[in-house]
């Protein structure tokens, strides 16, 4: 009776989670913990024209309740992401939201295009939020009118729904929000990481090679939440809300909080199956206090 | 395949004893020890769950349904993990990696090189080797072993039943004085033994000394190597290494360690 299914963009997924983007590889690796079947759909590496090296390591550190990275984006290119990792999932019954990554808007909109002419790919998620990279898209990220004009910019060459991702690296969520609803974005997601920094005090150096890093986990979850919280309530497009989920709880809060679809991001390196664990928290959540379905928890929050 | 595959399981403490004032001697039991390769490693969880990464641990040895860890306690983790006793549990994802190719060694003149914490997978290693039979067999084995000084050595009584066994310290109280690459010059001289194959673990400085070597004198030489990991499975691309050629799963010139590794061949990766 429980109806965990949600619709997003027009694509109806079995339930609201889905693996934060670089998290789960191309879900190739999970796919020996988990049933890739189960997640509401699967969100992959953020992948660019040409194949990309990423940053020197260290590349990842623990912090409290989290951890920082700075992977900068390594990936083989659209070419063999296709004809690897898109013809895996073809076996799955799962949509894939495809993470877009690029130096410049020309890459941005030539991957988009390529990846949206695939039928494996059901929507694509552009990542103008990565930390890590200096030309990560970050520019485009964190000033309204360059994200209005990204957004606009690839909605234009896409044949999929267009999902811009959101840096938290901002002076107001609501602004960049705003910015992509009105470049026409089918949805947001958020939060991608914190910039942040880790210093070994007995060696005086940076513990990464990059100095500074992408922080996430359930250290940032409160304020993830916050920020959902200010994205759902400025913008009619969906919103897809990850940062520090690690239980059933955290998910539903995310939907309370006005998410229509939960990423799941760092915790599957703590728990590989945490995804699936997540799935059928909400459903037993729903049954204990007789809820029909997940969309009766979105934004439901009593004033 | 199943056989082989990566899991995540709850593994029970059958004992743990401090092998010197720091080196503790985990012994778990868990169906991964079943499928172990020399080699390969585990990935252990904390108990404290603010510490959310796992801890990448070697196998030592296994038998009977047990795994053995061999760890030094550095950090909060693994001073955790110094406090499991007999009926704890502790969650860990095994196997992974690739381990060493015991075909590599088949008959054979093979070296065995561990220093400091890289010594514990070469236990593993050795008896398996040891135990290979027909076409299959080495030639010879020969275990050296590199330590700090004589308050600093763990296991190396344990390596006696596979070959010679050579022992190094830097200070000269144990063993030859000198590092490893000494010890293994030291014998190439004064008794003309030159291994045909070097398996190592150990600092990345002795690491780069036992590729240089091999380099010098045209032996192979399989390393494994250490780096900062989040995921432990490949999904993460946290540990990679440069590598000479074009790896296979980016298309760029970086292997996963966690995953293509932690063995390489020493002349494909670049330290
Ligand atoms: C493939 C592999 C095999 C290993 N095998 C052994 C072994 O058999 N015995 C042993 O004593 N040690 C081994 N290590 C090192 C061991 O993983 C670290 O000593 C351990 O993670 C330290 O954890 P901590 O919480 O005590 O230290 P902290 O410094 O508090 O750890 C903080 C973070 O840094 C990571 N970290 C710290 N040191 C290392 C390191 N040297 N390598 C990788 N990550 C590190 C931790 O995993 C954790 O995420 C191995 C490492 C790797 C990569
Ligand atoms: C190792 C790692 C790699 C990541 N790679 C990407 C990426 O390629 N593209 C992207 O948009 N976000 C990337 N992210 C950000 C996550 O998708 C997510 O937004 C963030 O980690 C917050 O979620 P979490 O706290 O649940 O991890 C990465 C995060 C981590 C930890
Ligand atoms: S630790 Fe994630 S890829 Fe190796």
């Amino acid at each position: 009776m429980i109806d965990l299914s949600v619709e997003l963009c027009g694509i109806s997924l079995k339930n609201p989670i889905t693996c934060a983007s670089g998290t789960f590889g191309s879900g190739i690796e999970y796919s020996e913990f988990v049933d890739l079947n189960r997640l509401g759909a699967i969100t992959t590496k953020g992948v660019s024209a040409v194949p990309w090296e990423g940053n020197p390591t260290p590349r990842v550190t623990e912090t409290p309740s989290g951890m920082m990275n700075a992977i900068g984006l390594q990936n083989p290119g659209m070419d063999v992401f296709i004809n690897r990792d898109l013809a895996f999932l073809k076996d799955y019954d799962v949509p894939v939201i495809v993470n877009v990554c690029g130096h410049t808007v020309e890459e941005y909109l030539e991957v988009a295009e390529r990846l949206s002419e695939e039928d494996g790919v059901s929507m694509l998620e552009i990542n103008v939020s990565c930390p890590n990279v200096k030309e990560g898209g970050i520019a485009f990220g964190t000033k309204a009118e360059a994200l209005e004009k990204v957004t606009k910019a690839v909605k234009a060459v896409s044949k999929k729904p267009v999902i811009m991702k959101l840096s938290p690296n901002v002076t107001s969520i609501p602004e960049m929000a705003k910015a992509a609803e009105a470049g026409g974005a089918d949805a947001i997601s958020l939060i991608n990481t914190f910039t942040a920094m880790k210093i070994d005090i007995y060696r005086r150096k940076f513990v990464l090679a990059n100095r500074t890093g992408g922080l996430s986990g359930p250290a940032i979850h409160p304020i993830a939440v916050r920020m959902v919280y200010e994205a759902a309530h400025s913008v009619k497009i969906p919103v897809i809300g990850m940062g520090g989920v690690a239980s059933a709880e955290d998910a539903i809060e995310m939907l309370m909080a006005g998410a229509s679809v939960v990423a799941v991001g760092m915790m599957n390196f703590h728990e590989p199956a945490v995804c699936v664990k997540v799935i059928e928290g909400i459903a037993a959540f729903l049954e204990s206090n007789r809820i029909s379905g997940v969309s009766d928890l979105i934004g439901c929050i009593n004033s | 395949m199943t056989g082989e595959q990566k899991r995540e399981v709850t593994a029970h403490v059958v004992r743990q004893e401090y092998l010197t004032g720091d080196i503790l001697d985990l012994v778990l039991e868990t169906p991964l020890a079943e499928e172990a390769k020399p080699g390969q490693f585990v990935d252990l969880y904390c108990p404290d769950s603010s510490r959310l990464l796992p801890r990448p641990i070697s196998i030592c040895d296994v038998y009977a349904g047990n795994v053995r860890l061999v760890y030094r306690t550095v950090g909060s983790g693994t001073r955790e993990f110094a406090l499991l006793k007999e009926g704890d549990t502790v969650r860990m994802v095994g196997n992974l990696g690739n381990g060493y190719d015991l075909n590599t060694a088949k008959g054979r003149h093979v070296m065995a090189v561990g220093g400091g914490l890289g010594i514990p997978p070469m236990k593993l290693l050795m008896k398996r080797l040891h135990s290979l039979e027909g076409d299959s067999r080495p030639a010879s084995l020969t275990t050296v072993l590199g330590y700090r000084d004589s308050q600093s050595t763990f296991l190396d009584q344990e390596f006696d039943g596979y070959g010679k066994v050579i022992l190094a310290s830097d200070d000269g109280s144990v063993g030859i004085k000198g590092t490893v690459l000494d010890a293994i010059r030291e014998a190439e001289k004064s008794r003309n033994e030159r291994p045909e194959v070097i398996y190592a673990c150990g600092p990345m400085i002795m690491l780069k000394a036992i590729g240089a070597y091999a380099e010098e004198k045209g032996i192979d030489a399989y390393i494994s190597l250490e780096e900062r990991m989040a995921c432990g499975v490949g999904a993460c691309l946290g540990c990679v290494v440069k590598t000479v050629r074009k790896d296979g799963h980016s298309q760029v010139n970086n292997a996963r360690i966690c995953t293509e590794g932690p063995v390489f061949a020493a002349s494909e990766v670049m330290l």
